[in-house]
């Protein structure tokens, strides 16, 4: 089916709810609890139908929110591509060392660069799957939205709160889900104003400072150093102790910027959801 | 039969038994309200049954108003929306 078909199963199951609401309130039963639907559902026709008839209304503003917000498709798949590239080479690489280690070390060397690859295939998955979400969403969004719209508009909120979801999820992560390259490098490069990293006062350690503007105009130079608050970090001690945190970094950063992404778009969904009026539970008495 | 020509049934149905059901509502909340019974509750509840058939019979005449209305606005307002301002830095 597509979208328009769902468009206008939504625009006729909501006249349906809409009959359905009349017939219930023209019943001559009168027991409150099943009155109560009439008017309910009545509301939710009309609810509906302004969705319906609004579909592209909708669209437009999110396309606008999105615009605002400097949301860009290429730029996300370009970030991604270029992130699942960075991540399988350092895959291929790291399986092509095996084969210059002298057959003595071999096993143990295999091994730990095994352990090693299947930490990074942790990292190539998630971008895969932030990829693959992206994708799904750039082409059929409008699609998901109008689903969600028919599932509403189903009679007496069978469906209500699967179809705000669809339709939230839809708009939120096609609005969102393109700035994630933002949030990753936020997430991975904090800012530091006040806090610069200084050249090794001796070999070996290294300091970090804080500097004040205050601190720096008024005090003279050797002084200004004493006063400085002096944080010593350990150096690698070696390549390899370099390359295994260059590797946990890559893998930490993507999976745990992914994770944290998703959520909180699932978050704002949820929340749209519940504005949208999902999650109405069904009551019949 | 697609589901579409089934919804469209289900809502000629829906309004054929909507009307049918205002008329016996009305009909039975008026020898409710006339009966020789001295009962305020009853006769409340027969002025309730009036009331209700009477705003039936008229969410079914203006239903289709309504829906009009909802699809008019809603198209003044599906015009594409203006391009968002860029920021320039001085």
């Amino acid at each position: 089916m597509s979208l328009g078909d769902f468009l206008e199963l939504a625009y006729y199951l909501s006249i349906l709810t809409f009959y359905l609401g009349v017939l219930i309130y023209a019943l001559p039963i009168p027991i409150t609890g099943l009155k109560r639907w009439g008017p309910r559902l009545i509301s939710d026709a009309f609810f509906v139908a302004s969705l319906t008839f609004g579909f592209y209304a909708i669209l437009n503003a999110a396309n606008y929110i999105a615009q605002v917000l400097g949301s860009d498709w290429v730029r996300y798949f370009g970030f991604l591509n270029a992130q699942l590239t960075a991540q399988l080479s350092m895959i291929f690489g790291l399986s092509a060392l095996t084969k210059f280690v002298p057959p003595k070390f071999a096993p143990i060397i295999s091994k730990l660069i095994s352990s090693l690859v299947g930490k990074l295939m942790w990292a190539v998955y998630a971008t895969m799957f932030m990829y693959i979400i992206g994708f799904v969403i750039y082409k059929d969004y409008t699609l998901f939205a109008s689903l969600g719209i028919a599932l509403m508009a189903i009679p007496f909120r069978i469906a209500r709160g699967a179809g705000a979801f669809l339709l939230a999820f839809s708009l939120v992560f096609f609005v969102a889900l393109p700035l994630y390259p933002a949030f990753f490098s936020m997430i991975v490069v904090p800012p530091k104003p006040n806090v610069e990293i200084y050249e090794p006062y001796q070999q070996g350690v290294r300091h970090y400072e804080h500097s004040s503007p205050i601190l720096d105009l008024a005090i003279p130079h050797p002084l200004r150093t004493m006063l400085r608050m002096q944080i010593p970090v350990s150096q690698p001690p070696n390549g390899f102790t370099k390359l295994l945190s260059t590797i946990a970094r890559v893998v930490y950063a993507v999976l745990l910027a992914s994770v944290l992404y998703l959520t909180l778009l699932l978050s704002i969904s949820v929340g749209l959801a519940r504005a949208l009026g999902g999650f109405g539970r069904l009551r019949v008495l | 039969m697609d589901i579409l020509t089934l919804i469209k049934n289900f809502i000629d149905r829906a309004v054929i038994i909507s009307w049918f059901l205002f008329l016996l509502t009305w009909v039975i909340g008026w020898a409710i309200k006339g009966s020789p019974i001295p009962i305020g509750k009853a006769r409340r509840v027969g002025q309730g049954l009036i009331e209700d058939a009477v705003w039936g019979a008229f969410w079914i005449a203006v239903g289709s108003t309504i829906f009009w209305l909802i699809y008019y606005i809603a198209s003044m307002l599906s015009t594409k929306f203006p391009n968002p301002p860029m920021p320039q830095l001085p």
